[in-house]
């Protein structure tokens, strides 16, 4: 069984989690789900118990182009719409991902979803460490760095694959993320008011 | 050849007959503008969705041919009925968001802006709603559906609900426990109370059930039909694009971009912190049909454009495969301004004027 399989399913795991967690808000929830989709088609395929490529590369392109800025946008707007209601998050989410149809799947043009992947997962570092939530800009930090060493194709020896640097960076950041405290202070109430977290 | 081509007389012969057996119980369900304002927004929403439509096939068949994960046996009469019950389900998600989300209820709003409730009601069909409906289908696409038989289930359900627009056949026994009937789409039509948001479903009652949103049709309370925002027009154009324009509207109106973003993607009943609302609560006594005068020759005019439309609409479904777009264009185009013009003129001063003559 290739290593794929395992460093996707500890994101399916992580993902699962986050996404069951009913003091997360829905967006990241959501986020979470997807990804959570996502990786489970990967263990799928990378298992070769039932590979669905279509599927999983479909499901890859939304984690990419709905579910990371998704996950930004509740990162840096924690008492947004999108990131409290469930109504606004899927048509977040589901504009996002005709976006992501449309430009991806039908237009073929893969750099949109990576160079979008990437601004969401560089905005939200941007964010946290101006307001000062060092453990928070670590963990996006983390996903960034799975995201980049996938796309610079670096592996680890024999052990580790770029497909396996992105699986546990992203585990490990949606980890950090996920349990940020962002957001449980009071609707209305910015975390990043006066340039330090209020929480 | 379009299935429609078959469908459009077939559905001409059902309001006839329902045109009949209303006479023939002396109940009047049908007036005359409104059912010829239907029969023109749905020869405009054909004419346009030819165009919108194929968008949405090309899209199918891209997505199906890239992600597609399974074959499926089209000889098997499981494939169609599965595929069907699956499009009937996306269909219900399609009508839900249609209802719930402004933006997609400015394309939606045009089916529901008669205030009858008969059998060219079905006619009225949106001639926008195509830039939206194709992605809630698109798990069909990855499952694997061939295009035909996408098509084919797109069509069953549509013509399907054609038969359930009317108010000449009562409640139907235990067929109204998971289908969709003439009684229970007759609460889908009303803005009663108990009507709004409610029975979505195109071919199965089920989907309604199962997400809250089934209401029975009350026997002490007959729906009024109509929208409470209401059209006042009798123009098929106008028809298809006001609440776009309503939105627009609001949207410049609105002060903050978050609240702007709402007008757009907010529940059609929402209003601006500070706004009038729309009324809370419908009040049947208050409720008067938009009527306007019709002249004699205006009458006979409208008769004719709607009876030559509809020719040249089955001459179109019948001969568009050897259109070069440009033609398609220039046809569909033409079409959309006749009908535009038209129900123009059923509210000019002078014809309005010549109506008091």
């Amino acid at each position: 069984m290739s290593s794929l399989a395992y460093s996707d399913g500890f994101l399916c795991l992580v993902s699962l989690w986050l996404a069951s967690r009913s003091q997360s808000p829905i967006a990241l929830r959501l986020a979470c789900a997807l990804f959570a989709a996502a990786a489970l088609l990967g263990v799928l395929r990378f298992s070769g118990i039932y590979p669905l490529l279509g599927w999983h590369q479909f499901a890859s392109m939304l984690g990419a182009m709905a579910a990371l800025p998704l996950l930004a946008v509740s990162v840096i707007w924690p008492n947004s719409l999108v990131t409290r209601s469930t109504r606004f998050a899927w048509i977040f989410m589901g504009v996002m991902a005709v976006l992501g149809v449309l430009i991806v799947g039908a237009g073929q043009k893969r750099v949109v979803a990576d160079a979008l992947a990437v601004l969401s997962v560089v905005a939200m570092v941007f964010t946290l460490a101006r307001g000062g939530l060092w453990r928070g800009a670590l963990a996006a930090a983390l996903l960034l760095a799975g995201l980049l060493l996938f796309a610079a194709k670096v592996s680890v020896g024999d052990v580790l694959v770029p497909g396996d640097l992105l699986h546990i960076g992203m585990a490990l950041g949606l980890l950090g993320l996920g349990t940020l405290p962002l957001w449980s202070s009071t609707e209305g109430v910015s975390v990043y008011d006066h340039g330090a977290p209020v929480v | 050849m379009s299935p429609y081509l078959f469908a459009i007389p077939v559905f001409f012969l059902l309001v006839a007959i329902e045109l009949w057996v209303a006479h023939r119980r002396g109940v009047q369900i049908y007036r005359f503008q409104d059912t010829l304002t239907s029969m023109n927004i749905g020869t405009v929403s054909q004419f346009v969705n030819t165009i919108g439509g194929a968008i949405s096939v090309a899209m199918y068949a891209i997505l199906l041919e890239r992600f597609g994960a399974f074959t499926w046996d089209t000889s098997n009469p499981l494939t169609w009925v599965l595929a069907l019950a699956l499009y009937d389900f996306f269909y219900y998600w399609v009508h839900r968001t249609g209802h719930e989300v402004n933006i997609l209820w400015a394309a939606h709003v045009v089916h529901h802006s008669s205030e009858e409730f008969n059998m060219s009601t079905a006619m009225r069909q949106s001639s926008t709603g195509f830039y939206f409906r194709w992605v809630f289908y698109v798990p069909l696409a990855l499952l694997g559906f061939p295009l035909k038989v996408f098509l084919t289930v797109a069509v069953i359900d549509l013509v399907y609900q054609f038969w359930v627009h009317t108010r000449l056949i009562g409640r139907l026994g235990f067929l109204e426990l998971f289908l969709v009937t003439p009684s229970n789409h007759r609460v889908h039509h009303g803005q009663n109370d108990y009507c709004i948001d409610k029975n979505y479903g195109g071919i199965f009652s089920i989907w309604d059930r199962m997400f809250g949103t089934y209401a029975d049709e009350r026997a002490d309370e007959e729906p009024m039909y109509g929208v409470r925002k209401p059209l006042h027009s009798w123009n098929p154009v106008w028809g298809n694009v006001h609440h776009y324009f309503a939105i627009v509207a609001q949207a410049r109106a609105t002060p903050g971009w978050r609240n702007k973003l709402m007008c757009f993607f907010a529940g059609p009943g929402w209003v601006p912190p500070g706004a009038p609302a729309v009324p809370a609560q419908f009040e049947a006594e208050k409720f008067v049909r938009f009527e306007t005068p019709a002249p004699q020759v205006m009458k006979r005019i409208a008769l004719t454009a709607t009876v030559v439309g509809s020719l040249l609409l089955m001459y179109f479904l019948f001969a568009q495969k050897g259109f070069t777009p440009v033609q398609r264009f220039g046809f569909s185009g033409a079409m959309v301004l006749l009908y535009g013009a038209l129900g123009y003129a059923w509210l000019h001063p002078r014809v309005q004027g010549a109506a008091h003559v």
